[in-house]
């Protein structure tokens, strides 16, 4: 008896070794090298490859990962190139929401439903789908912009812009060295969270462009006034002036994305600024009551048709890990000073305060569509709002102007 | 003429054939310090020591293995045409093959299919039918990829609007001019005027400002090396260089430029804001780059021109404007109308400075045909229609070359060529 006891729960040993083994032989992926073009920066690239390497040790040792760093404008052209090239696409390309309506279009990256289980991102999702399809998993939610500001010029952050006109003219009066606010002026994605604040969008209820609504007028005359008669923003300011006068601690103020939150807290790299000096607020609030709501997507992670087989299941593997476990979300999402894009993995405010206050601004934006016209919105907004901004143009007409310009573009 | 031999002298140690020699000497020596700076401190400008090492064991011998290939392919052909066709001029005809090839493959070749992509509808929504591994939506229509209708559309809507395949007419009838750019301003006959207004002053303080600076070089002034070094300064700068300076210098706040004018009591000007002012600030900058080219051209033609014309001129009285209007200018023309002749070309699609230093804004104001061209099919506006980008290049190479041939028939500047 004890003998045949003692060979059944051999055989049951065995057989739960061996079920063991072959669990962990089914989630082994043979050695596969991915190339993933990427919008992040080189610090934040450098972390998405120290966990591709943890997620390769662990799953498909030998992988190899190939980050190719690519401006916004310059990866969605080449994606495009190389798809209608039919040869020279990556495995992954990682940015943000904008160009995923574009690459839909173009038939370059392929639906993610079945090959993920989305319901996992809670946040952000919509971001990247079309037509009810999934395009892009999100790595982190955000992707928004805020008041930023320099704590040793600026005590705390202006709740209202009527408080930031003054401040800002108070410490260009203290130190006329310093300039007292800034942001990309001319740049529409900065714009447009003042139209959602004077109650306008880019799409009426019918689903219809409407870029000359009395919002848009409003917003227009707005960032007039701040250049021409408030005088708080320079004379020419693009998002390389804005980032640079602020990391040199030349400028208290500025708007600028969640994106560039790593480099601020990173002294070597902003000399002014460093964890003990950078703020982050919401935007301040106009005068009917409203804060200006940024768009909010984050940075996605899409899958171009082309890839399959190993490749597409290396992918997936990869991307799955990177953006759900808990510990390599903390690490990319987190360790990027981005905000999670699942539930699970939270803001300590006492912990990391910065996020915290990321969190706090990302709260009052709006989720940005992926649809590809809206890419006529901002094609159209551009011009009419550099006229306005040299004043050769008066808001109505400049709204009127891109109202004309985007139903051209539309036709195309 | 002894002021002309030294100013032509190598032994100046400022002259221009001095130059370019210790430049001939120096580049492979500072290529190989920066290669070896690179390698010893593991990093430069990004890039590994490793992936320097590795780029360049994959470079070297490939250049290698495509050299002696050529060579190979090369004797291989001489073999072919002196033994088997027998032809007298079979070493010129393979001395000549690898320009041919090139030609063909790097200029004839885009030519022709750029002329095949006018007659396409390739956009970015029909990629997948001129793609083979794009996917293609249910409702694609990817029958006919090319045709003389494409066509039609193609070169129609570089004029006019066109809404679904017919041309959009205004309240009286007429047909509406169509927008390259999303500005009512980027119209097709508005950017071919401010392209030739662009071309015709560009050219003009090129050839005046470099006439004279020639001028200037060819008298007896000391320190002519100097000056002639300093003036050749701006040609030797990569371009996008002084493209990116000069929009410093430029910025309203913190530029050179602005600095200077209130320096002196003046009022600073927003240069890249203003559609006028970004027009003037590209025209300048395009200025102080063409001008040594033209000063090394003409200075060179003023110096075969022999003195004794102007000492005879000189005895029978001729005054210095009749000297040069009868004796300089005649004898510069073979020199004058080729340079015009390019200048006028690489003016005329200058995109790279425009493009570096205001992208065609503000407002779109400042592009011109090309920058139209490339913001219409890459850059801000950009719509990915590549057959219509196509047809509206080859309206540019049109009225290029029509120009061409009637600015060189017409101004003889070729004539002494031919007849020779």
């Amino acid at each position: 008896m004890k003998f045949s006891k003692l060979v059944v729960l051999l055989v049951l040993a065995l057989l739960a070794m061996g079920g063991v083994v072959s669990v962990v032989a089914q989630d082994q992926l043979p050695a596969t090298n991915l190339v993933i073009w990427s919008q992040d920066g080189d610090s934040n690239n450098e972390v998405l490859a120290a966990q591709f390497q943890i997620w390769a040790d662990t799953v498909a040792p030998g992988s190899t990962l190939e980050i190719v760093q690519k401006e916004t404008e310059v990866l969605r052209t080449d994606l495009q190139n190389a798809g209608l090239a039919g040869s020279g696409l990556p495995d992954l390309v990682l940015g943000p929401n904008d160009a995923i309506g574009v690459f839909v279009d173009a038939g370059i990256i392929q639906p993610l439903d079945e090959l993920f289980d989305v319901s996992v991102y809670p946040f952000n999702l919509g971001a990247a789908q079309v037509g009810g399809a999934t395009y892009g998993i999100p790595t982190n939610a955000g992707n928004h912009l805020m008041l930023m500001y320099n704590k040793s010029l600026v005590e705390a952050a202006p709740d209202t812009w009527v408080d930031l006109i003054a401040t800002a003219k108070a410490v260009t009066e203290a130190n006329p060295e310093v300039q007292g606010f800034a942001y990309n002026l001319n740049e529409p994605f900065w714009f447009l969270p003042f139209v959602h604040g004077f109650g306008g969008s880019t799409y009426d209820a019918d689903g219809n462009m409407v870029l000359d609504s009395q919002a848009w007028i409003d917003a227009y005359q707005f960032v007039q006034d701040l250049k021409f008669t408030e005088q708080v923003v320079p004379e020419e300011c693009d998002y390389a002036c804005a980032n640079d006068l602020f990391k040199e601690g030349s400028v208290a103020m500025i708007i600028n994305g969640d994106w560039a939150i790593g480099e601020y807290l990173d002294a070597e790299q902003s000399p002014a600024l460093g964890p003990d000096n950078l703020g982050l607020a919401p935007w301040p609030t106009l005068a009917n009551g409203n804060r200006p709501m940024p768009f909010t997507a984050g940075k996605f992670i899409s899958i171009p048709v082309t890839v399959e087989a190993d490749q597409l299941a290396a992918a997936v593997s990869f991307v799955t890990w990177l953006t759900t476990d808990t510990a390599a979300v903390e690490a990319f999402a987190l360790g990027t000073s981005r905000l999670p894009a699942i539930a699970e993995v939270t803001v300590d405010a006492a912990e990391n305060p910065i996020l915290a206050e990321s969190a706090a601004a990302l709260a009052t934006g709006m989720g940005m569509p992926a649809d590809a016209t809206l890419r006529c919105m901002w094609d159209s907004v551009r011009p009419q709002l550099e006229a306005v901004m040299s004043n050769s143009m008066t808001p109505a007409d400049a709204a009127e102007e891109a109202q004309i310009s985007a139903e051209i573009c539309l036709e195309s | 003429m002894a002021a002309s031999s030294t100013a032509l002298s190598p032994r100046s140690p400022f002259s221009l054939q001095r130059i370019l020699r210790w430049g001939l000497y120096l580049t492979p020596v500072a290529i190989f310090l920066a290669i070896f700076l690179a390698v010893s401190s593991g990093e430069f400008s990004g890039l590994t020591s490793q992936g320097i090492i590795d780029t360049l064991l994959f470079v070297i011998p490939l250049i290698i293995i495509l050299l002696a290939g050529a060579l190979v392919v090369q004797f291989l052909l001489f073999q072919f045409l002196d033994k088997v066709v027998k032809t007298p001029h079979a070493l010129p005809y393979t001395l000549l093959a690898p320009a041919v090839v090139a030609l063909v493959l790097f200029m004839v070749y885009p030519l022709i299919f750029n002329v095949l992509l006018a007659f396409s509808d390739l956009r970015r929504e029909t990629f997948p039918c001129y793609s083979s591994v794009l996917t293609r939506a249910p409702d694609l229509d990817c029958s006919v990829l090319y045709s003389p209708q494409y066509a039609v559309e193609n070169f129609t809507k570089v004029f006019f609007r066109v809404r679904d395949g017919e041309i959009v007419r205004d309240e009286n009838g007429n047909p509406e001019f169509g927008r390259l750019l999303r500005t009512r301003d980027s119209t097709f006959p508005i950017l071919l005027a401010r392209t030739i207004i662009w071309t015709l002053v560009n050219v003009f303080f090129h050839v005046t400002i470099g006439m004279a600076l020639a001028m200037i070089m060819n008298q007896k002034i000391r320190f002519k090396g100097i000056y002639r070094s300093l003036i050749v300064i701006p040609w030797a700068i990569p371009g996008i260089i002084v493209y990116l300076t000069w929009k410093q210098e430029f910025h309203a706040q913190y530029g050179f430029v602005n600095n200077l004018i209130e320096a002196f009591g003046g009022q600073g000007i927003s240069w890249l804001d203003d559609p006028f002012y970004s027009f003037v600030a590209i025209i300048f900058v395009n200025v102080w780059l063409g001008i040594p080219f033209y000063m090394v051209m003409l200075l060179g033609g003023l110096q075969s021109i022999s003195m004794e014309y102007y000492e005879a001129a000189q005895m029978d009285g001729a005054s210095a404007l009749q000297r040069f209007r009868n004796i300089t200018i005649p004898l510069l023309r073979p020199i004058l109308i080729p340079a015009i002749t390019l200048d006028v070309i690489w003016t005329f699609n200058k995109a790279d400075l425009i493009v570096a230093m205001t992208n065609g804004g503000p407002s779109e104001s400042t592009n011109i045909l090309v920058t139209g061209l490339y913001n219409a099919a890459f850059g801000t506006a950009a719509t990915l229609e590549f057959g219509f980008a196509s047809a509206f290049s080859i309206i540019i190479f049109i009225i290029l070359f029509l120009f061409a041939i009637i600015w060189i028939t017409t101004s003889g500047g070729l004539k002494e060529i031919y007849d020779r």
